[in-house]
């Protein structure tokens, strides 16, 4: 097992973690940094998880959750390493849909 | 694409742009709001006004911060009225000025999905709003706009635009802030909602609240715009406030929002203790009423 820690912004809610290809989904817990004992999220990344494939993280939010892709790298110094590749849009006025009047009620106008 | 359907749960946050541009920390509000289940704030951006606050909007990058302001509303899910003219007047000098407010406000709010709508005034036949040349402000496009509401029962300003915010006398609020708001509405096949209730401390039981909230939601385009003291300042609610504004939320989340496409009627006669029934009902026979309490 190799420890994956991660740092969202509300360091008391679980992750989840979906690997592309190994079939395993995990949820994180609360736990410490294994270099620094830093208060982060951790995943328990199984054995026999093969190196330097993809996964998509979701961190829970507000409005749902928010999911990045990227690449899971197991033998780093401190164990695994994930490197963001694929960005979600970033947060803001945009992502709320814009409201239109529809004779005596709104609608919101969804994409 | 696809349109889902929208009832306007808003309150009262008339101070919340100012203190946010000047520096106040306003996120604690903004949970607030949304955890208890507001969908939008209503926004003033011109005004000092005792128990409100002083919002000078000749402050160096008042129009220019406005999309930043949005997008930390949107961050909690909340659209926002934003209101452009809420007399008395002391950062106006002329109309020349009103005016160039109002294109400033129009302007930064172009590419914001989180407008509610862009509000002219804040009851336009009130004394102190005389002199705001209303008939010379440019229609917004590409995002809803309103003329202006009225003072209590009386009509939105005219000609109206997109949307328009009602002012419900105060005898009987608890039902006219839905049922009056729906005569302007059908007169006018716009959305129109009652954008200012009466405050909290005017009215403390939240049961009024509830059935003005689950009216409101059968009968117009939402529940309205709860209002209460920290509503006026952009504080935390507290006490019956809280009290109030949950029930707000309950009474607007009690009626399924397909109804608002059924026929009107009401329903006779009025049980002890109750003062209207109100009911829409679908064409498949289906319907849903609300029983305002006295």
């Amino acid at each position: 097992m190799t420890p994956l820690a991660i740092f969202p912004a509300d360091l008391s809610q679980p992750c989840t973690l979906v690997h592309d290809v190994a079939g395993w989904t995990l949820t994180s817990h609360a736990g410490a940094h294994p270099a620094n004992g830093a208060a982060c999220q951790l995943f328990d990344i199984p054995d026999g998880t093969p190196d330097g494939n993809g996964v998509t993280l979701s961190i829970p939010g507000k409005k749902g959750a928010t999911a990045y892709h990227g690449v899971l790298y197991l033998q780093l110094p401190t164990g695994a390493g994930l490197v963001i590749d694929v960005f979600p849009p970033v947060m803001g006025g945009g992502t709320v849909p814009r409201l239109v009047a529809v004779g005596h009620v709104l609608k919101q106008d969804l994409p | 694409m696809s349109l889902e359907r929208f009832a306007v749960l808003c309150t009262s946050d008339f101070n919340l742009y100012n203190r946010w541009f000047s520096g106040d920390d306003i996120t604690p509000v903004l949970e607030q709001r949304h955890e208890l289940g507001f969908n939008s704030c209503r926004v003033w951006t011109a005004y000092r006004i005792p128990l409100i606050g002083d919002c000078d909007p000749h402050r160096p990058g008042f129009y220019d911060q406005i999309p930043a302001f949005m997008e930390l509303l949107a961050d909690y899910a909340l659209y926002a009225e934003l209101t452009a003219f809420t007399g008395p007047y002391v950062y106006f000098p002329d109309q020349q000025a009103m005016i160039d407010h109002w294109n400033r406000l129009n302007d930064a709010l172009e590419r914001m999905t989180n407008l509610l709508d862009l509000e002219a005034i804040n009851e336009w036949d009130n004394g102190p709003n005389a002199g705001v040349p209303l008939d010379q402000l440019r229609r917004p496009v590409n995002k809803l706009a309103s003329h202006g509401s009225g003072a209590q029962d009386s009509p939105p300003f005219s000609p109206h635009w997109d949307v328009a915010g009602y002012r419900s006398p105060g005898s009987e609020w608890q039902r006219k802030v839905g049922h009056n708001a729906m005569e302007w509405a059908d007169q006018w096949n716009i959305p129109v909602w009652t954008n200012e209730y009466p405050r909290t401390d005017n009215d403390p039981n939240p049961d009024h609240w509830y059935d003005g909230a689950a009216s409101s939601v059968l009968l117009c385009a939402g529940a309205g715009t709860f209002h209460s003291p920290s509503g006026k300042d952009s504080k935390l609610f507290e006490g019956q406030e809280l009290v109030c504004a949950r029930s707000f939320i309950q009474g607007a989340l009690s009626v399924p929002l397909e109804y608002q496409d059924g026929a009107y009627s009401r329903v006779e006669p009025n049980p002890p203790g109750i003062l209207r029934i109100y009911r829409r009902t679908l064409p498949d026979g289906r319907f849903h009423e609300v029983r305002v309490r006295e």
